[in-house]
């Protein structure tokens, strides 16, 4: 059971990081089309030249970081305010100690959130 | 200590009233109005945007989003437990493990959705290898229908499914198991009789998070559904778009909306502690 477990992971995993990886992959096709013509850093540079997409990406990235800053403050106020409460509406019933989830995502989930705001 | 809680809850009980109570309290607002000529709102108060629900073309819009909803949510649930079982029981790897499961959100859900797109087109690297294997002669018909949308949704809604499993999985009582088993259940009984039942707050959690969502979701139809599959997502949009009908574009959000609350409180018991 244990073996199957873990090859059935191997296949969940591999369908939630095939498609990017082989998008990645493609990153550096020298062809525009779905054909393989060898390496080629052409699409990088390309990406480099373009003005309007580099001041984009800024925009993207000055956003990204002035939300963070500021949901970043605003949120742990707020955590602090609600830290071990037994009953608070925002929080919401029973947020016990014993509630790990929150130890456990929160960071991932902080850094997932940036990477989110900056994509979106 | 109290009156500095409550100042430092402030702005972001502030936040979320500006934020989420009034843009909803609008929506509500313009539901009830009429359709101006070229978009926006005008008087005089109306409850027709609701009535206009009861067609069966949109009757048929909500049943579709529904089916596809409820699909994805069984989908995510049934594949995202097994693989919650598996981090739980990894040992030492967990936070790996489980950092894989949240790497796919270090990337635009948008860019996601176009690396699909790039492997179903009918030019895509699905269909170009199986042709050039021989296997097909014409691309199979991959993207812009039903499926490729379930698959988007699967695909961009499973570790929401995992993570809340995977929260209770890790404080389940081992003891319990150890007992289920000492009294002779073979593992597949202790799996099915025992952890899945105490699993139930988690398997609720992750039923909600990705169901609603799901339901509303108009980018994945959008982009792998073609113009066949309308949702309410894509409803809504087009009636605030395209349409410039958006009395009855917030008439369609305010019930999605009520359909997720009316959910969260059903399952609110269950997923509590997680939600």
């Amino acid at each position: 059971m244990k073996r199957g477990l873990a090859a059935y992971a191997i296949g969940i995993y591999g369908f939630l990081h095939l498609p990017l990886l082989i998008l990645a992959i493609f990153s550096v096709n020298a062809s525009r089309f779905t054909a393989w013509q060898g390496f080629s850093l052409h699409w990088y540079q390309a990406m480099f030249a373009d003005r309007d997409l580099l001041e984009s990406a800024g925009n993207s990235l000055a956003i990204a970081v002035a939300s963070t800053a500021l949901s970043t403050v605003i949120g742990t106020l707020a955590a602090y305010a609600l830290w071990k409460r037994a009953s608070n509406w925002l929080a919401g019933r029973r947020s016990s100690p014993e509630c790990r989830c929150s130890r456990c995502f929160s960071g991932r989930f902080a850094m997932s959130t940036f990477v989110w705001e900056c994509t979106r | 200590m109290t009156r500095l809680r409550r100042i430092f809850v402030m702005p972001a009980a502030i936040l979320m009233l500006v934020t989420i109570a009034v843009p909803a309290g609008i929506i509500g607002v313009y539901s009830v109005l009429s359709r101006g000529a070229y978009g926006g709102v005008e008087l005089p108060w109306t409850l027709e945007n609701y009535g206009r629900l009861i067609d069966p073309l949109y009757g048929g819009i909500f049943v579709r989003s529904f089916a596809l909803a409820a699909a994805a949510t069984a989908l995510c649930v049934a594949l995202g437990f097994p693989l919650a079982l598996f981090i739980a029981r990894a040992g030492a790897r967990k936070n790996l493990y489980l950092s894989l499961v949240i790497l796919p959100f270090w990337t635009s859900f948008l860019i996601r959705l176009y690396a699909w797109m790039f492997l179903l087109r009918d030019t895509g690297l699905i269909n170009t290898v199986l042709q050039s294997l021989g296997v097909i002669r014409e691309p199979l018909p991959l993207l812009y229908n039903d499926g490729a949308v379930l698959l988007g949704l699967v695909y961009g809604f499973l570790p929401f499914a995992v993570l809340p499993i995977y929260a209770t999985l890790e404080r389940l009582d081992k003891s319990l198991l150890e007992a289920a088993a000492d009294l002779g259940a073979r593992p597949i009984a202790v799996l099915t009789r025992v952890t899945v039942p105490l699993c139930a707050p988690g398997i609720a959690a992750a039923a909600i998070l990705v169901f609603v969502p799901s339901l509303g979701t108009y980018i994945t139809s959008d982009l792998l559904g073609g113009s066949k599959t309308i949702l309410i997502g894509n409803l809504v949009q087009n009636q605030f778009t395209t349409a410039r009908d958006w009395p009855f574009g917030a008439a369609v959000s305010i019930v999605l909306m009520m359909v997720a609350v009316a959910l969260m409180f059903a399952v609110r018991r269950r997923g509590e502690e997680l939600l």
